[in-house]
């Protein structure tokens, strides 16, 4: 795979939440406006890389045992410098994203691009490789929060964008948006529309009801 | 060293966490003075806003406060005799770090342990606001048990002592939905021009337990109870009764009521 392949891949192609549909738990609690999306999406941006570079540093020397706890290690470490810096530069939407940012560290997708690419490539395509599926991860969640930060409050970053009724204009505002399923309405349409775009998306493998014979699946 | 051999799987594992453990702290050491600016100014915005010196609509910048906050005589205060003392940055003593603290801290009888926090700093900060030499208002930090959590916030007093300025809460784990009212503006409100004491001078303020007519005598000291959030008034109520008794700022403003008079 050559190097451009390698950052625009993981951005439409194989986007890791309508993809493989990691990383959900985040992409359904920080996208209800679009400025804690948007601060959430470079953090993930910014562990992904780091935590992936590291890795692929360290991968040649790496002991095959504790790999995962090291690699989490790695992974904490970038959560933790994100969080503080968030906590000394960004107040105000460091107490919005509350433990959510933490949570990166759980998130799927970092130890996922670690595990199944930095182990296994140098420290300049991983770069790229982490770069490429925040940006993925990031694209979903931007379209999510301006849809229901739009939608649920006529608003876009705080500032008014539809006139709403209350205020004497024409939108009366959705507060389903407002609330997290709405989350889950917006990742499965855009789901559905990558793979009716694009049907070698769509998964063959039927998941079974007989025991053992599940095939496919991911959580977040 | 074999690769994957037990020593060489030891040391990796000790540089690793060495290394990200220096990476953590350097981290937090640098950014930790940044949070602790902003936390002041935090404070500072709130207790300006207590103090009356910012209108409700108003958002006011970082460099607002501090002007604002300038005009505001900060003290430290012996609640055991409600005089004054010396201290070099009255505002950022920790009064909650103190009241944890095994040395500092100073029990409170059980029977006046009322805002159920069981130990209290020695000292407490307050905030006065003088103009033309003339005291117009005090601001307390009051604090105490809700449902779940504490409940942290300032009472503000009027010249006289007893009629209420304002009461907010800027802190809190009450159930959202239920009793998180205490952060709503319009309930918070509802304080302003409550007297703090009864005819004999005992602390009177505090939430209703049943509905109040209009007219009842206890309208002067008691707002109406919201509806399914009896621990979140019952921990208000508590602690604005130990705040204001013998064992809070019951000392402090008597003294200052009698140098008033005098």
């Amino acid at each position: 795979m050559d190097k451009g392949r390698t950052l625009v891949d993981p951005i439409v192609d194989n986007n890791p939440i309508t993809l493989q549909i990691l990383g959900i738990c985040s992409a359904l609690a920080v996208t209800r406006t679009l400025l804690p999306a948007l601060i959430m999406s470079a953090a993930v941006i910014s562990v992904l890389a780091f935590s992936n570079v590291a890795v692929s540093l360290l991968r040649r020397q790496m002991p095959h045992a504790v790999r995962i706890i090291i690699e989490v290690t790695i992974i904490a470490s970038g959560v933790i410098v994100v969080d503080e810096f968030l906590r000394a530069y960004l107040p105000d939407v460091s107490r919005v994203l509350s433990v959510f940012v933490g949570l990166i560290i759980t998130n799927c997708i970092i130890l996922g691009r670690t595990e199944t690419f930095a182990m296994g490539h140098g420290p300049w395509p991983s770069l790229l490789d982490g770069i490429g599926n925040g940006i993925g991860y990031s694209l979903v969640l931007v379209a999510v929060a301006t849809a229901r930060e739009l939608l649920g409050a006529g608003t876009l970053l705080g500032r008014p964008f539809l006139p709403v009724m209350e205020e004497g204009g024409w939108y009366l505002p959705n507060e389903l948006m407002l609330l997290p399923p709405s989350a889950f309405f917006l990742i499965a349409a855009i789901v559905w529309w990558f793979r009716t775009l694009k049907p070698a998306q769509r998964e063959h493998t039927v998941i079974s009801a007989v025991p053992g014979r599940f095939q496919e699946g991911g959580d977040g | 060293m074999k690769r994957g051999g037990v020593v060489h799987t030891l040391v990796f594992t000790f540089c690793v966490a060495l290394g990200c453990s220096v990476l953590v702290s350097a981290a937090v050491g640098w950014l930790r003075p940044v949070q602790e600016r902003y936390a002041s100014i935090d404070r500072d915005r709130r207790v300006v806003d207590a103090a009356g010196l910012k209108a409700a609509d108003e958002e006011l910048s970082d460099r607002e406060v501090a002007e604002r906050f300038e005009q505001l005589d900060v003290r430290l205060v012996d609640l055991d005799t409600g005089e004054f003392v010396a201290a070099e940055d009255p505002g950022d003593y920790d009064y909650l770090a103190a009241a944890e603290s095994d040395t500092e801290s100073v029990p409170i009888p059980k029977s006046e342990n009322k805002a159920r926090i069981g130990r209290r700093a020695p000292y407490m900060p307050v905030y006065l606001y003088r103009a033309e030499g003339e005291l117009q208002r005090i601001v307390l930090p009051v604090y105490g048990r809700g449902m779940w959590s504490t409940l942290k916030g300032y009472l503000a007093l009027e010249a006289d002592l007893e009629t209420v300025g304002g009461l907010s809460f800027y802190e809190h784990g009450e159930t959202p939905g239920i009793g998180d009212f205490v952060e709503k503006p319009d309930w918070q409100a509802r304080w302003v021009g409550k007297q703090a004491f009864d005819e004999e001078g005992e602390p009177a303020l505090g939430v209703a337990r049943e509905a109040l007519e209009p007219g009842d005598p206890a309208t002067r000291y008691r707002i109406d109870a919201m509806s399914g959030a009896t621990k979140t008034a019952r921990g208000v109520t508590g602690l604005l009764q130990y705040w204001l008794g013998d064992y809070g700022y019951g000392p402090l403003l008597e003294r200052l009521r009698e140098e008033e008079s005098s």
